[in-house]
C-alpha cells in the first residue's frame, strides 16, 4: 500500500503527458461555434460550485476564448447562488487575455446576477430577456449596458450553454430548444457524461465539452493550452490508483475465497 | 396547429395514460378482478428494518438525495421519496424508533419536516419528535457530514431514496461501515451506486409505486395498473420500432417524432 | 370555515389549478391568457423558492447556536459556521450588496473556494477507497459490474487508458454508446410515465406524504 501511495503522489507532482484523442461530441461543439457568424449573442451559465472549477471553470475559460475569437458577444448569467462568483473568477483569470484582445465589458460581454427559480427562471428568461434585470452584478443599470439592449427575448440568442451538470442544460433544452429552437451547448461534469452523450445523439444539443478530459480535448482543438491539459496527468494518476487498488483487492479477495493467502 | 410543435406525441401519451388509469378505475368500481401487483422487497421490508432499529436501540437515518428541487424529474422522485419518508416516520412513531433526516437543500427542508409530521399524525402521535437537519448545500460537504453523523450515531438503518448526483456510493458505504442495513431507491444514473452498497433497492418506477402501494388505497392501485399498462404499450411500440428500423422502414420513427 | 381552511382541500385545489395551467401551457401556448397566467405563477414560484431559504437558514443558526451553548461534541465547528455566516452576510450587506465589494470577493475567492476545494480533495481519498470495498467479485453480477467500471474508466475518462491498450477506448465507447445509452433511454421513458402518474396523484390529493 505505501508503494502505491508513493507512485500516486509521484505522478501527481510530475504528471506524465499522454496524447489526448478528441471525442465526437467535443468536436461537434467546436465546429458549431466555429461556424457562428460574427456578432452572435451567446448565453453562458456557469452553474457550478467553487470546487467544481477544475471540472467546469477551465471549460468556461476555453469556451469564452473561442466565442470571443469568433466575434460573438457573451451574456454570462446563471441560476445558482454561486454563478456570479464563478463568472467573476473566470473573468479575473482571463483578464490579461481580455486586455490583449481589446474586449470591452458591456460591449463584448456582461455578467448578470443570478436568475432565481431554476427551471422556472430559465423559462422566464426566454420570454422576458433583459426585463428580468435592473442592474448587472457590479450594480450598473441595464439601460447603460449596450450588449443588453440586444437581448429582448429568446429570439435574440444564437446559442445557450449550460455548465456544471445537466440541470441547466436540461432547462435550456426544455424551455429554449424544444419550444423555440434556440440551440444549446453543454459543458457538464464527467458524472453526467452518459446523459450528455444521449442528448447529443438525440440532436438536442450541438455538442458537449464534458469534464476535465473534455476540456483538455477542447483546448487542443482551439489551440489554447491551459491548466486543464496539465491537470489531465493528475486525472490519470487518480484513475490508475483507483483501478490498481480494485485489481489488487480483487486478486486478494479471490485468492482468499479459494483458501489461499497473499 | 392546435397543439404546440413537437408536443403531439407527448400529449397523446399523456391522454392515453390517463385513459388507462380511468379504465382500470372503472373496472374496479364494476367489481371486476384486478391484476395482482408485485410489492417490491424494499417496500415490504420497512417495518422489519424499523423493528431492528428498535431492538438495537439505534436510530434510523433517511435522506432524499443530494440535489435540490432542480428540475422536473428530480421533483417527482423527491415526491415519491417523501411518501416513503411519511410511511417511515409513521412506522417509527408506531414502534418507538428514533428517526433523523438529513437534507442538503433548503427547498426540501420544510417539506421533509412536514412529511415527518404527517407520518406522526397518521400514527396517532402528533407530538412525536421531528429531527430534520439541514447540513450543507454543497453535495460533498453534505455527504462528509452525513457519513460522519451515521458513524457517530451508529445508525441501524440507512434509507436513501431520491436523486443522487454524486453521494450515492459514499453514503451507502458510510452507512454500511456504521453497521446499518441499507435501503436505497433511485431512478436515474445513480443506480450503480445504490445497488452495490445497499441491501435492498427500489429501482426506477418502484419508487413511484412505493407511495401508492404503502397507502393500500384501491384507487392508487388502479393508477399503478394503468401506469404499467402504458409501459407495456410503450414496450410494444419500441420493439416494433426496432424491427421496422432494422428493416429500413423509418415511418414509425418519423411519426413518433411529431 | 376555520375547519375547512385547516383541511387539505384548499391546498389540493390550488395545486390542481397551478398544475393544470402549467401543463396546458406546454401543449396549448396560443390559448389566450394561458401564457400570461403561467408567467404569473412562475413569478410566484421564484418568490416561494427564495422564501424557503429563510427557515432552513434559521434552523441551521439555531442548531449551531444550541451546539455552542451546550458545548456539544465538536461545538467549535458550529461556532466557526456561525461566525463565518455573520461575517460574510455583514461584509456583503455593508459592501453595497454587489460584486464590487473587494472584501466579499476576497472571502469567496480565497477562503470559501479554498475550503470547498479542500473538502472535495479530502473526499477524493474516501472516493478512491470506496471502490475497493464495493467492486468485489462476490458474484457474477458484481464481477461484470467491476470489469465494466474499470474498462469505462480507462477507456473514456482518462487518456492513460489509450496509452495502456488501444482496445480500452474502443470497448469503453461501445459500452457508453450502446448499453449505457440504451438503459438510460429505457429508464427515462419508464420513469417519465411514473412522473406523470405521481403528478396526477398529487393533483388528486392522494400523495399524503407531500401535503400534511
Amino acid at each position: 500500500m505505501p508503494f502505491v501511495l508513493i507512485i500516486f503522489f509521484a505522478i501527481l507532482i510530475n504528471p506524465i503527458p499522454f496524447p489526448i484523442a478528441t471525442n465526437r461530441w467535443t468536436t461537434a461543439y467546436y465546429r458549431y461555434v466555429e461556424a457562428l457568424p460574427s456578432g452572435s449573442l451567446v448565453l453562458l451559465s456557469p452553474d457550478f460550485v467553487a470546487a467544481g472549477y477544475t471540472e467546469n471553470g477551465y471549460t468556461g475559460e476555453a469556451m469564452l476564448k473561442q466565442l470571443w475569437r469568433k466575434g460573438a458577444d457573451v451574456i454570462i448569467v446563471g441560476y445558482q447562488a454561486e454563478s456570479p462568483m464563478m463568472a467573476d473568477k473566470m473573468l479575473l483569470r482571463l483578464n490579461d487575455w481580455i486586455k490583449a484582445h481589446n474586449l470591452v465589458y458591456g460591449m463584448d460581454y456582461v455578467s448578470l446576477p443570478m436568475v432565481t427559480g431554476l427551471e422556472v427562471g430559465a423559462a422566464a428568461l426566454a420570454q422576458k430577456g433583459k426585463d428580468l434585470f435592473s442592474v448587472d452584478v457590479y450594480g450598473t443599470p441595464i439601460s447603460q449596458i449596450p450588449i443588453m439592449q440586444r437581448f429582448t427575448n429568446y429570439a435574440s440568442i444564437n446559442l445557450c450553454i449550460g455548465m456544471g451538470g445537466r440541470a441547466t442544460t436540461g432547462y435550456y433544452i426544455s424551455h429554449w430548444f424544444i419550444p423555440y429552437g434556440v440551440r444549446v451547448g453543454d459543458a457538464g461534469a464527467t458524472l453526467g457524461l452518459g446523459g450528455s452523450i444521449a442528448t447529443f445523439d438525440k440532436g438536442q444539443i450541438v455538442g458537449a465539452v464534458v469534464g476535465l478530459t473534455g476540456t483538455a480535448e477542447y483546448e487542443s482543438l482551439i489551440g489554447e493550452f491551459s491548466v486543464a491539459t496539465k491537470l489531465v496527468g493528475t486525472l490519470n494518476a487518480a484513475v490508475l490508483t483507483m483501478v490498481g487498488s480494485v485489481i489488487i483487492i480483487n486478486i486478494n479477495f479471490v485468492l482468499k475465497k479459494f483458501g489461499r493467502k497473499t | 396547429m392546435i397543439i404546440a410543435q413537437g408536443q403531439t406525441v407527448p400529449f397523446i401519451v399523456m391522454i392515453a395514460t390517463f385513459g388507462f388509469v380511468l379504465f382500470w378505475q372503472w373496472r374496479a368500481k364494476q367489481g371486476k378482478k384486478l391484476p395482482e401487483l408485485r410489492i417490491p422487497a424494499g417496500v415490504k421490508v420497512i417495518p422489519q428494518l424499523v423493528g431492528r432499529a428498535v431492538e438495537m436501540d439505534r436510530p434510523v437515518h433517511f435522506c432524499s438525495g443530494d440535489t435540490g428541487l432542480n428540475y422536473a424529474f428530480t421533483t417527482a422522485l423527491n415526491a415519491a421519496a417523501w411518501s416513503i419518508l411519511s410511511y417511515l416516520a409513521k412506522t417509527c412513531a408506531e414502534l418507538g424508533a428514533t428517526l433523523y433526516v438529513t437534507t442538503n437543500s433548503p427547498d426540501k427542508y420544510l417539506i421533509e419536516s412536514e412529511s415527518v409530521h404527517a407520518g406522526n399524525v397518521l400514527a396517532g402521535k402528533p407530538n412525536y419528535p421531528i429531527d430534520v437537519e439541514y447540513l450543507s448545500p454543497d453535495a460533498w460537504a453534505y455527504q462528509a457530514k452525513a457519513v460522519s453523523l451515521m458513524k457517530e450515531r451508529k445508525i441501524a438503518v440507512n434509507v436513501m431514496v431520491g436523486f443522487f448526483y454524486i453521494a450515492h456510493m459514499s453514503m451507502g458505504q458510510g452507512g454500511r461501515e456504521a453497521g446499518a442495513i441499507g435501503l436505497g431507491g433511485t431512478d436515474g444514473g445513480d443506480i450503480h451506486g445504490i445497488i452495490p452498497t445497499c441491501d435492498y433497492a427500489l429501482l426506477g418506477v418502484e419508487n413511484y409505486a412505493a407511495g401508492a402501494i404503502l397507502s393500500g388505497d384501491t384507487q392508487l392501485k388502479t393508477a399503478l395498473i394503468g401506469q404499467d399498462t402504458m409501459e407495456y404499450v410503450i414496450l410494444g411500440i419500441t420493439i416494433l420500432g426496432i424491427i421496422l428500423a432494422s428493416l429500413g422502414i423509418p415511418q414509425l420513427s418519423q411519426l413518433l417524432s411529431n | 370555515m376555520t375547519a375547512y381552511l385547516k383541511s387539505r382541500q384548499p391546498v389540493i385545489y390550488l395545486l390542481a389549478f397551478c398544475t393544470l395551467v402549467c401543463l396546458l401551457q406546454v401543449f396549448f401556448p396560443q390559448v389566450p391568457g394561458l401564457t400570461p397566467a403561467y408567467g404569473y405563477l412562475s413569478s410566484w414560484m421564484s418568490i416561494l423558492i427564495g422564501f424557503v431559504y429563510i427557515p432552513s437558514t434559521i434552523s441551521l443558526i439555531v442548531r449551531s447556536a444550541k451546539s455552542v451553548q451546550k458545548r456539544k461534541e465538536r461545538w467549535y465547528v458550529d461556532a466557526i459556521i456561525l461566525a463565518m455566516m455573520i461575517i460574510t452576510a455583514g461584509v456583503y450587506l455593508s459592501g453595497g450588496q454587489s460584486m464590487s465589494s473587494t472584501q466579499y470577493r476576497w472571502i469567496f475567492n480565497i477562503l470559501y473556494t479554498a475550503c470547498q476545494s479542500a473538502v472535495w480533495g479530502i473526499m477524493a481519498l474516501w472516493l478512491v477507497y470506496i471502490p475497493t470495498q464495493t467492486f468485489l467479485f462476490k458474484n457474477v453480477d458484481m464481477a461484470l459490474f467491476t470489469i465494466t467500471a474499470v474498462i469505462t474508466a480507462l477507456g473514456v475518462h482518462a487518456p492513460v487508458g489509450t496509452a495502456i491498450w488501444g482496445g480500452f477506448p474502443i470497448i469503453g465507447q461501445w459500452i457508453v454508446n450502446y448499453p449505457d445509452k440504451g438503459v438510460s433511454y429505457a429508464t427515462g421513458v419508464l420513469t417519465g410515465v411514473g412522473v406523470l402518474l405521481t403528478g396526477l396523484r398529487m393533483i388528486r390529493g392522494q400523495e399524503k406524504g407531500v401535503i400534511a
